[in-house]
Parts: structure tokens; C-alpha cells; sequence
């Protein structure tokens, strides 16, 4: 097996008395999406912290391009983007500013600056200050700021909470174009259906463990029950609704008997969301 | 091993925003301003002559001159009325005034010579009138002992050759320009904490030294600039510039390193600007110790900056050299490594 871009190995940090991050392992191969789903304080952004040389660890090992996290920190910075949760921005610099600074900071010598706020949608704003600008384009800054330097992992923590429709697919496009360049892109979300539809594996993680890991659809398959859902004309004219599970042997026998016995008026089949799956797996939401 | 090529983008952005913050650049050219003017507006020349005004209706003329000529820089202003003299006070155009009776030197009188005083001459300078005035009553009633007094000036005598005012000031302004920007530096750390800018950076391939490197410059480049801004203009540089701009820079590593502690030390811009404005006036206080000995009592040299205005006292006043600078700047330097690590530990701590 090709060498992984990203491999935790039993992770540990603590907070004090609190156990934030309890022996997280995973790996993750390059050009993949991995997605990191948990509700608040579940040790998402811990775990981030210390995939990117913010936090050193307590215990295990990160390992990132073959090169321990702890013990090559510069090394392993320079090539990879972080974009925060938190907007965490030079205001009273242009975005212009701010991307060239990083540009500097990163060694970039060839930096389009220009180009690349083209790219997350922000053209021709470039001379103005961060200060000035929406939450949205604050955050597509943030995007652009972490690629200034082709990274070949990037580390994503809810890069689309808050934002407004455009803003996010805006950054869902980013993304994809990221991954297809070639990156491996680490994103932490509390997005399930963003995380079904960028992610190729998903990570669900609570009380500092990882509770499950593997493709959306394997999930699905493994935790996830389908149904047809019906909804049929009941006494008195009252529409009311029917449920038929698909997995069981009995589903063919159900399904002619519903439009046997009663007058259906709508029917559609349901796959379980991955949130549904997270509250199974682990017992709680994600809020 | 320290990348310079990725220091210099940090500090150029630091010194950017630092003086397109309008309320920093306001202070900084403010403080410049307001020392510089106060030194040019500062009389240049010291008045060492003592004007005694007298009222002595039974002293011949020539004793008086006599008693001028004799007394170097003593002036004497007669008044023709015990009311003139009184007056001549008032209008502060003598120091003191002595009222002397026709009758001084009649044993039988008993005579009583009267001290004319301001309510606001301090207390150390009427007992020295006293003194003098029995001095002056002792030679004018012609009971003087034959006696001749000599006296030794211990250090630099500076009689006849004054420090104005001005000129006494100079360690005052080197100390109170350096150490302003202790606030500046101090904000420097504060504001990518509260921005959380720090974590952006920390993330980039810029090691924490070399974050400390590049903060410690611009504060470095802050203070010392303005110091050796106000000291250029103040006729600091005349005299061994070379041990002047190493005085600055000392302090100047001194403002950097209270910085770096006071910002790891306090929680947002708020605090950080209050804890910076009690060292600000903590580390004003020595230079009035070194400026008006005694005026402070020993606690004084517990300080830092007692180090930096006594060896800017000793260059640009008094003439000094090495010699007389080596000890305060080696203290001084002592005071730079300690707290310099102590800034750089606690900051090294609240960043894990």
C-alpha cells in the first residue's frame, strides 16, 4: 500500500482532567477526502490541532507524508493549507495583503494572488480591506489563503458553517478542484450531507473516539435501514402513512400488499442519512 | 537556525499596521513631539548668581561690594526701605532679603537682623539663609574669627559650568521615549492573540523562535528608532554616540522583553494595555532618582531603567565614557536576559 498522507496513531490529549482525544487512529491516502463528523467537543479540532503541529500530543503519533508531526513541525507546515473554523484574518489588511504575506511566509515566489481570489469568487475585491468583508468572502479568503502554496494536504474545519447558499457551493467547488489537483484534504464538518457529498470516507467521532470509518455509502449499507415511504388514503379521507422496510425478505410480499389493500397517493423509497447513522453509531446528535 | 527571509515579512507587516493604526501613530509622533518641543523651549543656560537683597542703612557701600566681590556669583540688591526690601521679595527678584539694623555692632543694642522669605522657599534652603545670614552678621559687625575656610569639591565640579535644565533632562527623555512603546510591543503579541492571527501563522512553516524573533525586532526597531530619534535631537549623540546607541538598544531590548511578559501574562488588548501603563509608570520613576539624587530612595535601582538613565546621565551630561558605563550597561543586559527568557517561557506556555 501506497504511504498515506495523514496517519494518526492512538492520538491522546487531555485538558487537564478531561480526556479530549482517546487513542484516535486512522489513516488517510493521498488525493482522498476524509470527512470528520462529530457534534462540538467531540475532539474534532483537537485532533486537527495536532494533525497540523498546533497541539503537540499526549500520547501516539502523527504522521503526515512520512514525517512525524511533532518532530519535523516545519517541514510538515510547509506543505500543508489549514483554513480555521474561526475567521482569523489581518483586517486592516486587503486580501491582496494577506495573501501575499502568507505567499512570503510560505517561501512563494511565483504567488498569483489574483488569480487565486478569482478562484474562490472574490475578483476584483482584492484591494479592499478584510475588514470590510461579508462573513462568506471572509471565509473564501480564508480558503484562498490556505492554498497559497499548492499544499498537498488540506486541513478544512467547517469551511461552510454560517455561510449563505453561494458561499458554500463555492467552496464545495474549491474542494473538488483541490482533491482533483491532487491534495488530500482533511475536513471537519457538522455538515452531514456536505460530508455525503464531498467526502470519500467519513469519520464519525464522539467523547474523543472514532466511532465508525468508511465510505458514506458502506455506512449506509451497513448501519442504514431503506424504506418506502407511502402515504395512502385513510378513513375519513385522512392521508396517513405507511412505512415498508426494503432489507427484508418480506418486502415484495409488503409492498403488493399496500397497493393491493389501500389507495396510495404518493410513494418514494428513503436511504437512512448519514446523520441518522450518527445518532445510531453513537448514541447521540450532532448538535 | 533563524530564516531572515521569512522574518522580514512579519515585521514589515507589524511596522505597517503599526503606524496605519492611527491611534499608535498619533501617540509615537505625539511623544516625539511633545519631548523634542519641551527641550527646545527649555532655557539652555544655567543663572548661577545669588541675589540677596538687602536693606542695611548702616552699612557703607563698599563693605557690600566688598562682600560681592568677594563671594563669587553673590549679587547684592539694595533696598532703600525695610517695604522695598519686602517687596523685592515678593517679586521674586531676590532669593531672600536681609533687613540690617544701624545698630549692628553695638554690643549694648543687642541687634536683630530679619530674614525675609517666600512661604514657598523649601525648608533645606532657609536653613542655609539662616546660616548664611549669621554668616553675613558675623562679618558685617566686624566679629569675625580669623579664620579661613578652603573647601575640596569631591567628582566633576561643575561650578561655573552648570548642566541647564535641558540638557539635565536628556535621561528623562531617553527613558520615557524607549519606554513607551513597552504598550506597543506589548500589543504587538496581544492583538494575533485576541485576531487569532497566531494560529494562522504558527500553521505556516515559521518557527515559534522565529515568530519571537521577528516580534522582538519590531519592537526592537520601535524603540530604538524613537530613542535615538529624541537623543539626536536633544544633543544626546555629541558624546560617545557609539555607547549611547548601545545604551538605547539595551533599553530597547529591555522595552521588548517587559512586552513579551506582559502580553503572555495578560488575557486581551484591555488588560494588556492597563498592566503596560503601571510598568510604563513604574519604569519612568528611576530617571528622577538619577536626576535629583536622593529624591528617590534605593528601591529605585531595583528597577531596569534606573540602568539606562544613569548611563545616559553619565554620557550626555556628565562626559563620561566605558568606564563609568560598563557596570549600569552590564546590569542592564543582565536585567535584558533575564526577563527576556521570562517573556519568551510564559509566552511559550500560553501558546501550548
Amino acid at each position: 500500500m501506497a504511504q498515506p498522507a495523514i496517519s494518526a496513531q492512538n492520538l491522546l490529549y487531555r485538558y487537564g482532567d478531561l480526556v479530549a482525544v482517546n487513542g484516535v487512529s486512522f489513516e488517510v491516502a493521498e488525493g482522498e477526502i476524509l470527512g470528520f463528523l462529530g457534534p462540538n467537543g467531540a475532539g474534532k479540532t483537537t485532533t486537527g490541532r495536532m494533525l497540523t503541529g498546533q497541539s503537540r500530543p499526549h500520547g501516539g503519533q502523527a504522521v503526515l507524508l512520512g514525517l512525524d508531526v511533532v518532530r519535523h513541525r516545519e517541514e510538515v507546515q510547509a506543505q500543508i493549507g489549514v483554513c480555521f473554523e474561526v475567521t482569523n484574518l489581518y483586517e486592516q489588511m486587503s486580501a491582496l495583503e494577506n495573501l501575499r504575506l502568507f505567499g512570503r511566509l510560505y517561501g512563494v515566489r511565483d504567488l498569483d494572488a489574483e488569480g487565486l481570489l478569482e478562484r474562490v469568487g472574490l475578483g476584483g475585491r482584492g484591494r479592499e480591506r478584510a475588514a470590510g468583508y461579508s462573513k462568506g468572502m471572509k471565509q473564501r479568503l480564508m480558503v484562498a489563503r490556505a492554498l497559497v502554496h499548492r499544499p498537498r494536504i488540506l486541513f478544512l474545519d467547517e469551511p461552510t458553517e454560517g455561510l449563505d447558499p453561494v458561499s458554500a457551493e463555492a467552496i464545495r467547488n474549491l474542494i473538488l478542484e483541490e482533491r482533483a489537483r491532487g491534495a488530500t484534504i482533511f475536513l471537519t464538518t457538522h455538515d452531514m450531507l456536505e460530508a455525503d457529498r464531498l467526502c470519500d470516507r467519513v469519520a464519525f467521532i464522539s467523547h474523543g473516539e472514532i466511532a465508525a470509518l468508511d465510505t458514506p455509502h458502506a455506512l449506509k449499507q451497513r448501519y442504514g435501514q431503506r424504506l418506502v415511504e407511502a402515504e395512502v388514503q385513510g378513513a375519513g379521507g385522512l392521508l396517513e402513512r405507511r412505512e415498508i422496510p426494503m432489507d427484508g425478505p418480506e418486502a415484495a410480499e409488503a409492498l403488493r400488499a399496500l397497493f393491493a389493500g389501500e389507495q396510495v397517493v404518493t410513494i418514494h423509497s428513503r436511504e437512512a442519512s448519514l446523520e441518522d447513522i450518527f445518532i445510531q453509531v453513537t448514541g447521540r446528535g450532532l448538535a | 537556525m533563524i530564516r531572515w527571509h521569512t522574518i522580514l515579512p512579519l515585521v514589515q507587516k507589524d511596522l505597517r499596521l503599526y503606524f496605519g493604526n492611527r491611534f499608535y501613530a498619533f501617540i509615537t509622533a505625539l511623544s516625539l513631539a511633545a519631548v523634542i518641543i519641551a527641550y527646545a523651549l527649555m532655557p539652555d543656560t544655567v543663572d548661577e548668581t545669588f541675589r540677596l537683597a538687602m536693606y542695611a542703612p548702616g552699612v557703607p557701600s563698599s563693605v557690600l561690594a566688598a562682600m560681592e566681590a568677594e563671594e563669587e556669583g553673590l549679587e547684592i540688591v539694595r533696598a532703600g526701605t525695610e517695604q522695598d526690601l519686602s517687596a523685592l521679595v515678593l517679586a521674586e527678584e531676590a532669593v531672600a532679603g536681609l533687613a540690617v539694623p544701624p545698630s549692628l555692632g553695638d554690643p549694648a543694642a543687642e541687634p536683630t537682623i530679619t530674614l525675609y522669605l517666600l512661604s514657598s522657599t523649601e525648608t533645606e534652603m532657609r536653613d542655609m539663609l539662616r546660616v548664611l545670614t549669621r554668616g553675613i552678621a558675623i562679618t558685617l559687625s566686624g566679629a569675625a574669627p580669623d579664620l579661613a575656610v578652603s573647601s575640596e569639591i569631591l567628582g566633576a565640579d561643575r561650578g561655573g559650568n552648570q548642566i541647564p535644565t535641558r540638557d539635565r533632562m536628556r535621561p528623562l527623555f531617553a527613558v520615557l521615549v524607549v519606554m513607551l512603546e513597552v504598550l506597543g510591543t506589548a500589543s504587538l503579541l496581544t492583538e494575533e492573540i485576541e485576531s487569532g492571527t497566531i494560529r494562522a501563522i504558527l500553521t505556516t512553516p515559521l518557527s515559534t523562535r522565529e515568530l519571537y524573533v521577528a516580534k522582538g525586532a519590531t519592537g526592537l526597531i520601535l524603540s530604538f528608532t524613537q530613542g535615538a530619534i529624541v537623543m539626536a535631537c536633544v544633543g544626546g549623540l555629541s558624546h560617545q554616540p557609539l555607547l549611547m546607541l548601545l545604551t538605547l538598544a539595551e533599553a530597547a531590548l529591555l522595552v521588548t522583553a517587559v512586552g513579551f511578559l506582559i502580553s503572555a501574562s495578560t488575557r486581551d488588548m484591555l488588560s494588556t494595555m492597563g498592566v503596560g501603563m503601571v510598568a510604563l509608570i513604574l519604569l519612568s520613576i528611576p530617571p528622577f532618582g538619577v536626576l535629583f539624587p536622593g529624591l528617590i530612595s534605593g528601591w529605585g535601582r531595583a528597577l531596569p531603567s534606573h540602568y539606562v538613565a544613569s548611563a545616559v546621565h553619565e554620557l550626555a551630561n556628565l562626559g563620561g565614557g566605558w568606564a563609568q558605563v560598563r557596570a549600569p550597561l552590564a546590569i542592564l543586559l543582565g536585567y535584558d536576559i533575564v526577563l527576556g527568557g521570562l517573556g519568551i517561557l510564559v509566552t511559550q506556555r500560553r501558546f501550548q
